[in-house]
C-alpha cells in the first residue's frame, strides 16, 4: 500500500482511497458422494479510488474513478493507470461531495470460532456435517459445493481513514434430489460466519423433506388471490425493498419518497407494525466508515436513511454507509396460526423483490395450500405476483425466529390478498 | 482493426510456460489459463456521471493452473507470478492442493486429449475506446441523456450506459499454445417514470463484438424506450391465465437461454440434473424451431477457444424441433464420453469452469411480424424481458417480462399489462410455436449465472415467435 501511496503522490493525486483485499479460499466440489474437483486460490489486489476536483461555471465539482491494481504491476504500469484514472475522474465531474471522516483502527479480527482453525479442518467439518444427514432412503444429495474464504481487508485514504479487518466465512450450495414418484430437485445455498455445522445439518434435513414433498406434488394452485405465506430466505429478499427505498441514491434520484420521520407503513395498519434495525456483518464498509447497529424503522416510521457517501452528502444526512442486513423482533403470532387458509410457498424458481415497482414475484416450485383448519396439500407450478407497497399495512410476522447472513428475524410472514396464477 | 494482445501475457508467457513445464514433471496433464481483462463502465443519469474501471467482471488479471492427479483434477488460482513464485506455487499444489480430502472417494477421469494446436487470433473493431477517450464517450452519453430527459416531462430519469471489455487469454498445455484477444461493447438506455410510489422502467439494450462504433445505436432505441416508460404509467395487472402470445426477439432470447439453454448444459447431464439427457433425438419443440449456440454470431460471447483450451464451434442444439445434442465443457465430456463443444467457461481465473452458453439463439423463420399479429384473435405481445431462472431438472419456466401489449382481433389495442411472469413446461411452450418471424435480433448486454453465481457474458435472441404461454 505504501508503494501505491508513493506513486499517487508522484502523480500529484491528493485525494484518494485505497482498499486492499487478499482473498484465500479452499474449495471442494462433490457429485453425489464423490469429490469431483479441489481448488485453492490466493489472490491479492487493490482498488484505488481517485478523486479530482474541477471548477465549472464557478461551481466546484468532484469526479471519481476507481481502478484495480495488483502487486505484479511495475511502478510504470501503475503510474500509467493512475494518470489515466485521474483524467477519467475529470471527465466525470459531479456536484461536490466530501469524503469519509477520519477513522483509525488496529486490524480487527472478526470474532468467530472459525478464526484459528485450519481451512482444511473447517472444510472437513462442513463436508462431514452435510453427508451425515444424507441417509434418507428416497431423497439424497445430488451435488455439493463448499467454499472456505479468508479475507484480509485494509482501507486507507487521504482524509485519515486507516482501518483493517480479517474474517473467515464459509459458503456453498447443495442440490437435493428425490427420484420417486417424480424425479425432482431442490437448490439450497448457505453462508455462515461461524462453525455452524448444526445449522447446515438442519438445512439439509429440511431440504430433503421439502424435496420429497415436491416429488409428490402434481397439481397447480387454482388461479386467484390468496393470503400468501413466505418463510426462510424469502424474507431476506423481501426486506431488500425497505433497504433500497431508504438508500440515499434512491431518494436523491426520486425513486423513493422516504425521509426520516415519514410513516412509511401509513395509517390504519391492520397487521404488525414494522420494527426493523440495521445490522452489521463487517466492521467497516468499502469507504472505511465504521458500521454499527442502528434503528431503522420503528412502528412503521423511518428513522434512518443510509447509502454511499456521495448521496448522503447530497441529501445532507449523516454519512453512515450502505447497509444490507436487517434485524427484526419476533412477530405477534405462532407460525402454525399463520399457516391457515393460505398458500405457503416454500420453494420458488427464483423469488425476486423489485424495489423500483414494489412487486415481489416468482414461479412456484413447491407450496403448501392450507385450509382454515390448518390441513395442507402440496401444489407446484403457477406463480406469485404481489405488491409490497399495497400489502405492507397488513403483514403478520411469526414468533419463531431465524438467522440468515443478511436477515435476523421472524421465520414466517403472511401477506394478504396476493395474485397467484395457476389452473 | 484487430484487438492487440496483452503486455502482461506477452511478458509473463515464459514464466507461465516454465510453471507448466515444472508441473509436468509431477503430473501427467497440466494446463494453464492466464487472462488480462480491462474495461470500463460509463453512465450518465440525473444522479451524475460515473466512469468506473473496477468492475470485477471486466477487470481481471491472473492465472489458473489445472493438474491431473490420481484420476481427478485440482486447480490453483493466483495473480502473482515470478521466478521465485513458480517454486512456491508448485510446492503449494503438492502439499496443500492435491492433498485436500485425500481419503475421500473421488471421481475418476481419463486424461483429456491434448491435440497440438498453436495460434493467436483477435476480433476486430473500428473505434478503440482508449483512442476515442473518456471525454468523448461521456459527451455522447450526455447528449443521449439530455435528449431523453427532455422528451417528456413525465420522464423521471434517463440512465444512459455504455460498457466495454477488452481481454486477452493465453492457454498452455504440453501441446497447446493458444492466444486470443477480444473486445465487445454494450449500451443501454433505462428510462424511469413514476406512478404513485411505483417506478416504471423502459429498457433499451444493444451490444456487439466491436468497439465504440456501437455508440451510434442509441438513436435506434431512445425514442421507443421513452415511449414504453410513459406507456407503463397506464399499465394494469394482468389477470393470470394461459394466453396466445407473440414474443419479441428479446423475450424469445430469454426463453432460448433460460428455459431451454440451461437444460442442455451437459455438466447437468453428469450430475443427473437435466431432463434433456433423456430426450436426445426426441421432438422437444415445434418443427419450425432450430437452435444454435456458438461463435457464428458476432456478439459479446464470441471467442476462439474456451477456458479449457477447446476450440469453439457452432453447435446445433435443436434441429427442426428435434434435440440433437447438448453443449459441453471438457471435464463433463470426459465423464459422458462425448466431444467437448467449446463451452467450458469461467467467471474469471479465480473460479472453476462449468458448461456455459455463449451466443444462443433460434434461427429466423418465414413469417412476417404483421401477419403474426393479425393472426391473434385474443392475445398478447410480450416485450422487454428482465430476468429468468433455469430449471433443467423439470424443464420449468420462470421468465419475467416488463410488459404485455393486448392484441384483439389481430390488432394492438394500446392496452398494457405489467409486470408479467411466464411459467409452464418448456417442451409444451416450444411445441406450441406456430409462427416464426423472418427477422431476428440478438443482444448481449446481460450476464448469465449458474444458479446464483458464476457470471459470464452471454448473448441470446432470435425471431418473434407465436406460442401459448401461461402468464401471471
Amino acid at each position: 500500500m505504501e508503494r501505491i501511496e508513493r506513486i499517487l503522490k508522484e502523480c500529484g493525486i491528493e485525494t484518494y482511497l485505497i482498499r486492499k483485499i487478499r482473498r484465500e479460499s479452499t474449495e471442494l466440489f462433490y457429485i453425489k458422494k464423490k469429490l469431483d474437483l479441489r481448488r485453492i486460490t490466493d489472490v491479492a489486489d487493490m482498488t484505488v479510488c481517485i478523486f479530482k476536483d474541477v471548477e465549472k461555471d464557478g461551481a466546484k465539482l468532484r469526479g471519481r474513478n476507481d481502478i484495480i491494481v495488483d502487486e505484479s504491476m511495475t511502478d510504470d504500469e501503475i503510474r500509467e493507470k493512475i494518470k489515466a484514472a485521474a483524467f477519467a475522474a475529470t471527465c466525470a465531474p459531479n456536484k461536490f461531495f466530501t469524503l469519509p471522516d477520519p477513522e483509525k483502527s488496529e486490524e480487527i479480527v472478526k470474532d468467530s470460532d472459525l478464526m484459528g482453525m485450519d481451512d482444511k479442518d473447517i472444510a472437513d467439518a462442513f463436508v462431514k456435517a452435510l453427508y451425515e444427514e444424507d441417509h434418507d432412503d428416497k431423497a439424497f444429495i445430488n451435488s455439493f459445493e463448499l467454499f472456505v474464504y479468508n479475507y484480509h481487508v485494509a482501507i486507507k485514504g487521504s482524509t485519515g481513514v486507516d482501518v483493517a479487518y480479517t474474517k473467515k466465512e464459509v459458503s456453498g450450495e447443495f442440490v437435493a434430489q428425490c427420484k420417486e414418484p417424480q424425479d425432482v430437485e431442490t437448490y439450497q445455498g448457505f453462508e455462515y460466519d461461524s462453525l455452524a455445522t448444526n445449522d447446515l445439518k438442519k438445512l439439509v434435513r429440511d431440504t430433503l423433506v421439502l424435496t420429497k414433498d415436491r416429488a409428490v406434488a402434481t397439481n397447480m394452485p387454482k388461479k386467484g388471490n390468496y393470503d400468501v405465506v413466505l418463510s426462510g430466505k424469502y424474507l431476506q429478499e423481501l426486506m431488500t425493498f425497505f433497504l433500497d427505498r431508504s438508500n440515499a441514491a434512491y431518494v436523491y434520484q426520486g425513486y423513493s419518497n422516504y425521509e426520516v420521520g415519514k410513516n412509511i407503513q401509513g395509517e390504519d395498519v391492520k397487521g404488525d407494525a414494522l420494527n426493523i434495525k440495521l445490522g452489521v456483518n463487517d466492521p467497516f464498509n468499502d469507504e472505511g466508515i465504521r458500521m454499527i447497529e442502528r434503528p431503522f424503522i420503528e412502528k412503521g416510521v423511518l428513522r434512518t436513511l443510509h447509502g454511499a457517501q456521495r448521496f448522503c452528502d447530497y441529501l445532507g444526512i449523516p454519512k453512515i454507509g450502505t447497509y444490507s442486513k436487517v434485524l427484526l423482533p419476533e412477530g405477534s403470532v405462532k407460525s402454525d396460526e399463520l399457516k391457515k387458509n393460505c398458500l405457503h410457498v416454500v420453494n420458488f424458481s427464483d423469488f425476486q423483490m423489485d424495489s423500483l415497482d414494489g412487486h415481489f414475484k416468482g414461479e412456484i416450485r413447491l407450496a403448501y395450500l392450507y385450509d382454515e383448519n390448518g390441513n395442507r396439500s402440496v401444489v407446484t407450478g403457477g406463480s406469485v405476483n404481489g405488491s409490497i407497497i399495497e400489502g405492507m399495512k397488513d403483514l403478520k410476522f411469526s414468533r419463531e425466529m431465524q438467522k440468515l447472513a443478511n436477515y435476523e428475524g421472524p421465520e414466517v410472514i403472511k401477506i394478504r390478498n396476493v395474485a397467484v396464477s395457476g389452473e | 482493426m484487430k484487438v492487440k494482445g496483452s503486455n502482461y501475457i506477452k511478458s509473463n508467457k515464459p514464466l507461465f510456460k516454465k510453471l507448466v513445464d515444472e508441473l509436468l514433471k509431477e503430473y501427467e496433464y497440466v494446463t494453464l489459463l492466464a487472462q488480462d481483462g480491462n474495461g470500463k463502465n460509463y453512465a450518465v443519469s440525473k444522479s451524475g456521471i460515473t466512469i468506473t474501471s473496477d468492475s470485477r467482471v471486466l477487470v481481471q488479471r491472473g492465472f489458473v493452473v489445472k493438474v491431473y492427479s490420481e484420476g481427478c483434477f485440482a486447480e490453483y488460482s493466483g495473480n502473482s507470478i515470478s521466478e521465485e513464485e513458480i517454486g512456491k506455487i508448485v510446492s503449494r499444489i503438492k502439499t496443500d492442493l492435491v492433498t485436500l480430502e485425500k481419503d475421500a472417494d473421488k471421481s475418476s477421469y481419463k486424461i483429456p486429449e491434448d491435440e497440438a494446436v498453436v495460434f493467436e487470433k483477435s476480433t476486430e473493431y473500428e473505434i478503440d475506446p482508449d483512442e476515442m477517450g473518456d471525454e468523448a464517450i461521456v459527451a455522447r452519453l450526455k447528449e443521449v441523456f439530455d435528449k431523453g430527459i427532455s422528451m417528456d416531462e413525465r420522464v423521471l430519469n434517463c440512465n444512459v450506459r455504455a460498457d466495454y471489455q477488452k481481454y486477452s487469454k493465453l492457454f498452455l498445455s504440453k501441446n497447446k499454445d493458444l492466444e486470443q484477444n477480444v473486445m465487445y461493447t454494450t449500451g443501454a438506455v433505462m428510462v424511469m417514470t413514476l406512478k404513485g410510489e411505483e417506478v416504471k422502467m423502459g429498457y433499451g439494450p444493444f451490444s456487439g463484438l466491436c468497439g465504440m462504433e456501437l455508440l451510434k445505436r442509441y438513436d435506434d432505441v431512445l425514442e421507443s424506450t421513452v415511449k414504453t416508460a410513459i406507456e407503463l404509467l397506464d399499465s394494469e395487472p394482468l389477470p393470470p391465465g394461459e394466453y396466445e402470445c407473440i414474443c419479441d426477439p428479446a423475450t424469445t432470447g430469454m426463453i432460448v437461454h433460460e428455459a431451454f439453454g440451461h437444460g442442455v448444459e451437459m455438466d447437468m447431464f453428469v450430475k443427473d440434473r437435466a431432463l434433456a439427457k433423456y430426450n436426445i433425438g426426441e421432438y422437444v419443440a415445434s418443427p419450425l424451431i432450430t437452435m444454435h449456440d456458438g461463435p457464428d454470431l458476432d456478439d459479446t460471447a464470441t471467442f476462439f477457444f474456451d477456458d479449457e483450451g477447446t476450440l469453439c464451434k457452432d453447435t446445433v442444439i435443436i434441429d427442426k424441433g428435434v434435440l440433437v445434442t447438448g453443449m459441453s465443457d471438457l471435464q463433463s465430456a470426459g465423464a459422458l464420453g462425448t466431444e467437448p463443444t467449446g463451452n467450458g467457461r469461467r467467471q474469471d481465473y479465480m473460479r472453476k469452469a462449468y458448461t456455459r452458453m455463449t451466443n444462443t439463439y433460434f434461427e429466423p423463420g418465414k413469417d412476417k411480424l404483421e401477419d403474426m399479429i393479425a393472426s391473434v384473435k385474443d392475445g398478447l405481445l410480450l416485450q422487454e424481458p428482465s430476468s429468468g431462472m433455469e430449471d433443467p431438472k423439470n424443464w420449468g419456466i420462470q421468465c419475467m417480462v416488463t410488459l404485455a401489449r393486448e392484441i384483439k382481433d389481430g390488432k394492438l389495442t394500446g392496452r398494457i399489462f405489467s409486470p408479467i411472469i411466464l411459467t409452464g413446461y418448456v417442451p409444451d411452450l416450444l411445441k406450441s410455436i406456430t409462427m416464426v418471424s423472418d427477422e431476428a435480433e440478438e443482444c448481449g448486454t446481460g450476464y448469465c449465472g449458474k444458479g446464483y453465481k458464476e457470471w459470464v457474458k452471454v448473448s441470446d435472441g432470435g425471431p418473434y415467435i407465436k406460442a401459448r404461454i401461461r402468464l401471471g
